[in-house]
């Protein structure tokens, strides 16, 4: 009884300490001025230099790394990122964003994949319980 | 047929040298928190495994390759949730097996040594854990480095290699994954081992009231418990995938502090917000005080009834620590880096 008690009383401090951070309507939704990211912030480093000399050393090819094709232009590349995601081009005025806490959610059964991962969890607890009533080499 | 197979293994691996003597009462949830610890780290480096193949250690990219997992991949947002819960429980079990070992007195003669490795690979998993926070490269991640960037700063030249003065030009990012992937993990691979073998030297320490010593049961029958105690965290960690999606915020604004540390970092937290030197001077005094629990308590006595002024500091130092979760979580920072 006191081993089924233990993980129940370890899902709950847990579970409890997700919800109570996904409570923190405290944390205010910020509309700040931004800096603009720059490449001398040393947390976006980039290595501008070093690419330099890298494009003007006969010792690497771009098609050293990469099949035909796949070169692009660094400059296109990068635009081409910044589209990935909508949400990311929704800072449109570089002076003003918004920021939002990050937040544990409830995961939706609409989640890619959501149906294998409920029988990956579903064949954990039967192995978890089949261990539990037949305890093997125990 | 499977005795056979045994002896061959034994014949051929030696495994059989692995085996010692167990107590009986080592077949209980308090004596396998170390174990179920190391459930935990064993599925956090599996999927760690996997989830590196999606990541990129860019700062321009880390965040939306993350998104992308998330969003995007096959199960990727299950993949994430599992590594992120498998940390969590570790936390949890780690500090429980930390507290049954004091409680129990059992880091005392001639265990001094086995506990002074069980704090180092405690340092090590904050670690781990703290660059896997910075990982992220949401808002939370970026105040997070912010942070330890101005601890590293004042250690002056100590501080040196954990700055980016270190490799000028080389993305800070790039090196902490490097250290969260490569570094701490196999530090941390080495110290566990350490662990378990002097776990093996010194045998599992015998309950603090016993009058006489307990029984014995075989190697494998404790394994055995184990593997029964690690399936349950793996379920444990499913189910908290399954259904609580851990949290990822967008690409971060740079200068502003809006967020809170993850609750194992949020006791600093509120340290900071009653002194911001306390950023620097608290985690030395607190891991030298760990250290130091072996060498100052020369009481022989191990059962937690004769040992009232350890007990009391065990429930203290609970206490605070739980009290300034409490507040962190609750309270709002006063000042700015």
């Amino acid at each position: 009884m006191t081993k089924y008690t233990f993980f129940i009383i370890i899902f709950f401090i847990i579970a409890q300490n997700a919800i109570a951070h996904s409570d923190h309507k405290k944390e205010p939704t910020s509309i700040v001025k931004v800096e603009e990211k720059s490449s001398n912030d040393p947390m976006y480093a980039t290595q501008e230099e070093e690419s330099d000399s890298l494009e003007n050393s006969d010792l690497f090819s771009p098609s050293d790394l990469f099949m035909e094709g796949e070169i692009v232009p660094a400059e296109r590349n990068m635009k081409t990122d910044m589209k990935m995601e909508g949400s990311h081009n929704e800072h449109d005025d570089p002076n003003t964003a918004k920021v939002v806490s990050a937040k544990h959610k409830t995961v939706e059964t609409s989640a890619k994949g959501y149906g294998i991962a409920a029988g990956i969890t579903f064949f954990a607890g039967l192995v978890f319980a089949g261990l539990t009533f037949i305890k093997p080499g125990e | 047929m499977a005795n056979g197979l045994t002896k061959i293994l034994e014949d051929r691996l030696g495994i059989h040298l692995l085996e010692y003597d167990i107590p009986e009462h080592s077949n209980s949830i308090k004596y396998s928190l170390g174990g179920m610890t190391l459930s935990s780290f064993g599925v956090l480096v599996i999927s760690g495994i996997l989830l590196a193949q999606f990541f990129i250690p860019d700062p321009e990219r880390a965040n939306r390759s993350l998104h992308y997992l998330v969003d995007q991949v096959y199960l990727g947002w299950y993949l994430r949730g599992i590594h992120f819960w498998a940390g969590e429980v570790l936390t949890v079990t780690m500090i429980l097996h930390a507290i049954r070992v004091f409680f129990t007195a059992s880091y005392k003669n001639p265990r001094e040594i086995n506990w002074l490795i069980g704090i180092g690979i405690m340092m090590m998993m904050v670690t781990l854990l703290f660059t896997g926070t910075v990982l992220k490269w949401d808002q939370e991640a970026y105040e997070a480095l912010a942070h330890f960037l101005w601890v590293a700063e004042k250690m002056g030249p100590f501080g040196l290699p954990l700055t980016e003065a270190f490799a000028e030009g080389v993305p800070l990012l790039n090196r902490i994954y490097m250290a969260h992937i490569s570094l701490l993990p196999i530090i941390v691979i080495l110290m566990i081992g350490l662990h378990l073998f002097y776990i093996k030297y010194h045998k599992l320490s015998q309950l603090p009231d016993a009058t006489k010593p307990a029984k014995n049961i075989p190697f494998t029958q404790h394994m055995a418990y184990l593997r029964r105690a690690g399936s349950g965290i793996l379920l444990l960690i499913c189910l908290l995938a399954l259904t609580i999606a851990p949290p990822l915020g967008e690409e971060p604004v740079l200068g502003l502090e809006v967020t809170k540390p993850p609750w194992q970092f949020v006791w600093i937290y509120a340290l900071e917000n009653l002194w911001v030197p306390s950023l620097i001077v608290a985690p030395p005094i607190i891991i030298g005080f760990l250290l130091a629990i072996p060498i100052v308590d020369q009481n022989k006595e191990r059962y937690w009834k004769k040992r009232p002024l350890a007990i009391t500091v065990l429930a203290g130092f609970i206490l605070i620590f739980a009290a300034l979760i409490i507040w962190g979580s609750v309270t709002t920072m006063t000042h700015s880096m």
